[in-house]
């Protein structure tokens, strides 16, 4: 029956069951509407990848927190430096020259006036006499002056006569040089005296003073005079006529001064200033440094040789000295300059842990460090031959630098500080799809200290909702040390916040935030001192797990 | 004539290259004989066959009947690397002719354009569970394998098969001679993204050497002209290349036979207006923003104000840095011609003949395109009824998965119309009229002529002799 069927209807049994299996499994009808699971991707991302050494670190606090600036040393070493540039004294300053006033008189006696009255017209007698004066220096006391090179300064001579016969006459001052060397002179006649009276004027530029020492009285200054008389027989001398001389050095401003200037205090400028390496936001314990230095730099450009004798240096809080400078450091011999003041000579003095207290200086508080130097000029009397000379440029400063390497212990620096808080969120539904995050810090403290941290926020009641963690965290963990005080390798802290939108509600009431940190140097406890280096540096890296929820 | 529109959504052998009734699909053994006598097939007339491959998970892999979408279902059920792929065959001309059992000739030209992207599942899987899942943190994600290979051209194919040993063994050789017209090829893609499980730094390794021919490369990264398209004219030929078919028939008993063939083994060398880009093997390691060195280099420490401008900056940055460290050289002058695979497909089966109208058949194959491989299993039932109806129903199994598909050919006179249908579990998308790809042909053939006579007593079958001889 069924062959006839399949020769009568050529279909092959083969192909039923070909549409039977076909229409099993490939008729499938499709789902009238698909529903999709939430997508929920987690985005990993590095947010900040950034380092920074202990040289910028300290720099920041430095800014914000006003304590003293933080510099590298050539060594690498970092050090508190406090540095200040002292105004010294200036030759014109020092050496003041002084004015000179002398006046000598003439007068006819009985006897001259009438052996004047005799004298035969158109003979001339002649007088000649001197007037003595010196250069009384006051700054510096005694200094005996040898030349006197002058860039300025008024020589004013005069005379005055009532005498009744003519009277001509010239004036010598040997210790004043012009600039060919050439004494100074003048001379005047009888008719330039027809007034009574005759003045001259001599700008002393580029003059020089030779006073004389030759004598008792230091920086003796002698003008000569010589007076030429003849009698005039319409007149009758009479005793009682006078001639007077005046000489005046007035206004006298030196290019170089040669001499010996004795022994003279060259002061320094006192300075006092307030240090603070932490303000009072800080609270410390157990703070030590292990080395510190004070270095004077004096630039000499007198021609005077000195020594430092005078190094004052003291540390002051609310007022009262705490701890003065005190050293077996040898005094500074400061050589004269060369020649001239164009060519100074700068010497140092250096005193540090090893020879004085300086490291007692030290102090977590602020304090008051009051400075002030002295020199002394010539402590030995000069040799023969050897002069001092000033040059009217001539300078003595010095610069004061205290440096204060941080090789340091501290047992305990703990900081506090309430800042105003906002949290400021995009709004929820901005970003509704983020469920919630997880942000990574990792920090790999390549310093030599420690450092824990908390924070908590308060609302406005001051009532804590929140904190960064129960319990504080290692932030800056602390490394191991080598021998030297420098870290073997950085120590890693990696911490996980999560922040979900309920952390974000709850830190969304916070108005303030407290911060508090513990810091302390490695292995404080046992004495070690840690050195701090500009190429310590931190490694902060902050990642950020971002939990998205995407709904279809 | 043919005409063919099968859509098939993986690369498997349908029903019509199992059996030469279906048409030029069927030559892909030259040693088995088409029943006709002649065949003449003209251009489009012979339609145009559009291959549509998608080697991912099937819709129903990972969607519930109750249209549940499982996504990391659909994860589970991925390869490492599936392809997404479309092959266009338009027949020109062919014509064959045969000599009884002896000899037969085919002749064919067509034109071939073929293109195949390749995924990596990396990438779905990143993008669903996102790069700090803890699947994926810490672990290289690679996109090695992603990749744009696409092609055109002609194929001149002349094959024979040939009677060895009289009643027992055949052998057909083809040599196919390509021109080529367009190539782009991505000659190597290698990018590995790390996410550190650490610090969730974001590191990017990578190289890519990409290549083409009739493409103008450097003209398109600078966002000018493709290629220069003569719209009208002959297209040229810029590629040349030459591809073998080998097949054997051998009937070991009268009822059992081995068959075996390569199909299409060879290359196209693409030697005219190539161009090539390429990036540096590099690293690029996304670490975060470096705040102390913006602020150094910031000209003021106003953070509020300046915060933006130092994010843009950073951003700048990371994207000049990127670009640089990956960044796309030409090297088209030093180029040297390269070449292309076409596709090439292995088979190796049995066919027992249960009776004299009912066969069986089993084979293997192993399919190139590109540089993706397909394996699969066919079992297929061919039932022959009299000399003009001819039914064929086949199980293939790959990927793990089973698929279904059928025909029917029936002749009568010159004419011949053929029907298949196949289940195809590949596609991506539902369809309501659910997964069928279906092919319906139109041929005319000049019948072989046989002594009925002689057939009879022989009790041959009443079909033609193409098959079995």
């Amino acid at each position: 029956m069924s062959n006839r069927f399949f020769s009568c209807f050529p279909v092959s049994p083969v192909l039923l069951l070909l549409v039977c299996l076909m229409c099993g499994s490939g008729c499938q009808t499709p789902p009238e509407e698909l529903t999709f699971s939430t997508w929920t991707p987690i985005v990993a991302l590095p947010l900040v990848d950034t380092r920074f050494d202990l040289g910028d670190v300290l720099e920041l606090l430095g800014d914000s927190l006003d304590t003293s600036p933080v510099q590298g040393l050539p060594s690498g070493e970092l050090a508190f430096v406090h540095e200040e540039s002292l105004s010294g004294t200036l030759a014109q300053e020092w050496l003041v020259l002084p004015g000179m006033d002398v006046a000598e008189s003439f007068v006819l006696d009985e006897n001259l006036a009438t052996a004047l009255n005799l004298t035969v017209p158109g003979e001339t007698v002649t007088y000649t006499d001197s007037v003595v004066s010196a250069l009384e220096v006051e700054q510096p006391e005694g200094a005996l002056l040898t030349a006197v090179e002058l860039s300025a300064g008024q020589l004013t001579f005069s005379i005055t006569s009532n005498l009744g016969d003519d009277v001509s006459g010239e004036m010598m001052i040997p210790s004043l040089l012009d600039q060919t060397g050439l004494s100074y002179s003048v001379s005047w006649t009888s008719e330039m005296l027809e007034g009574g009276a005759f003045s001259s004027v001599q700008n002393l530029d580029g003059w020089q003073v030779i006073p004389d020492n030759s004598g008792d009285v230091m920086n003796e200054i002698l003008g000569v005079y010589t007076l030429f008389l003849q009698n005039d027989p319409g007149h009758l001398a009479q005793s009682g006529e006078s001639f007077s001389v005046a000489l005046s050095l007035q206004d006298m401003v030196f290019d170089r001064v040669e001499g010996d200037f004795g022994q003279e205090t060259i002061s320094i400028e006192e300075s006092t200033t307030t240090l603070a390496l932490f303000d009072d936001r800080f609270t410390t314990s157990g703070l030590a440094i292990e080395r510190a230095s004070i270095r004077v730099d004096v630039t000499n450009g007198f021609g005077v040789p000195a020594v430092l004798d005078a190094v004052n240096v003291e540390m002051t809080q609310d007022g009262a000295v705490q701890t003065t400078l005190e050293t077996s450091a040898a005094e500074l011999a400061v050589p004269s300059a060369n020649e001239s003041a164009e060519n100074p000579v700068e010497v140092s003095w250096q005193v540090d842990e090893t020879n004085s207290n300086v490291v007692d200086f030290f102090s977590a508080e602020a304090v008051g460090l009051n400075l002030s130097l002295g020199i002394t000029a010539n402590p030995e009397p000069l040799a023969e031959g050897e002069v001092n000379f000033i040059d009217a440029d001539g300078f003595v400063d010095a610069s004061f630098r205290a440096e204060i390497p941080l090789s340091i212990r501290a047992v305990q620096v703990d900081f506090v500080d309430t800042l105003a808080f906002s949290l400021g969120l995009e709004d929820e539904d901005e970003v509704a799809e983020l469920d919630s995050a997880e942000l990574r810090l990792i920090l790999h403290n390549g310093f030599p200290f420690g450092v824990d941290f908390q924070a908590h926020f308060l609302d406005e009641n001051g009532v804590v909702i929140d904190s960064v963690l129960s319990a504080s965290l290692a932030l800056f963990s602390m490394p191991i040390l080598d021998v030297g005080g420098f870290p073997v390798a950085p120590a890693e802290f990696r911490e996980d916040f999560f922040f979900d939108w309920e952390r974000s509600n709850r830190l969304k009431l916070a108005t303030r935030v407290v911060l508090r940190a513990w810091c302390s140097t490695a292995e404080a406890s046992q004495g070690s001192y840690v050195r701090l280096t500009e190429d310590q540096d931190l490694r902060m890296q902050l990642g950020a797990l971002l939990y998205a929820k995407i709904e279809p | 004539m043919l005409l063919c529109l099968p859509w098939m959504a993986q690369a498997q052998l349908g029903p019509v290259e199992c059996t030469p009734e279906w048409g030029q699909a069927g030559w892909s053994n030259p040693a088995l004989f088409h029943p006709s006598g002649a065949q003449i097939w003209l251009g489009g007339l012979a339609g145009t066959q559009v291959l549509a491959t998608h080697s991912g998970p099937t819709f129903y892999d990972f969607i519930s009947t109750d249209g549940a979408v499982d996504f990391d279902l659909m994860l589970e059920r991925m390869d490492s690397v599936e392809t997404v792929g479309l092959r266009n065959e338009t027949p020109l001309f062919a014509f064959s002719f045969r000599d009884e059992d002896r000899f037969e000739f085919r002749l064919r030209s067509r034109f071939v354009a073929e293109q195949q992207f390749s995924y990596d599942r990396d990438l779905f899987e990143l993008g669903w569970k996102g790069n700090g899942h803890p699947d994926l943190m810490g672990r290289p994600i690679s996109f090695s394998d992603m990749g744009l290979d696409a092609q055109g051209y002609f194929d001149h194919s002349l094959s024979v098969g040939a009677m060895v040993q009289e009643d027992r063994f055949w052998l057909g050789w083809g040599i196919h001679i390509l021109n080529g017209v367009g190539s782009f090829e991505t000659a190597s893609f290698d990018a590995t993204l790390t996410t550190d499980s650490v610090d969730y730094s974001l590191g990017l390794d990578g190289g890519m050497v990409i290549q083409a021919s009739g493409v103008d490369l450097d003209s398109l990264i600078d966002g000018g002209q493709v290629a220069n398209l003569d719209l009208g004219a002959l297209p040229p030929t810029l590629g040349a290349g030459v591809a073998y078919d080998f097949g054997f028939l051998w009937k070991v008993t009268p009822k059992f036979a081995l068959e075996g063939a390569v199909e299409g083994r060879g290359s196209i060398r693409w030697l005219k207006s190539i161009t090539r880009q390429e990036v540096d093997p590099a690293q690029f390691v996304l670490e975060g923003l470096d705040a102390v060195a913006l602020l150094s280099s910031s000209d003021s420490l106003s953070l509020p104000d300046s915060l933006p401008s130092m994010l843009e900056t950073w951003a700048d940055d990371m994207l000049d840095s990127l670009t640089s460290s990956f960044s796309v050289q030409s090297t088209s002058d030093e180029m040297e011609a390269f070449s292309t695979p076409i596709q090439e497909t292995w088979r190796l089966g049995f066919r027992v003949r249960a009776t004299e109208s009912l066969e069986f058949s089993g084979l293997v194959y192993r399919q190139f395109r590109f540089d993706r491989r397909t394996d699969g299993l066919l079992v297929g039932m061919t039932h022959r009824i009299r000399s003009n109806v001819t039914t064929h129903i086949q199980a293939q199994y790959r990927a793990q998965r089973w698929s279904f598909g059928g025909g029917l050919s029936l002749r009568g006179g010159p004419l011949r119309l053929a029907v298949s249908a196949q289940h195809i579990p590949g596609l991506i998308a539902p369809l309501d009229a659910g997964h069928w790809q279906g092919q319906v042909g139109l041929g005319f053939e000049l019948g072989y002529k046989r002594d009925k006579k002689k057939a009879r007593k022989k009790g041959d079958p009443r079909s033609g002799k193409g098959m079995w001889h």
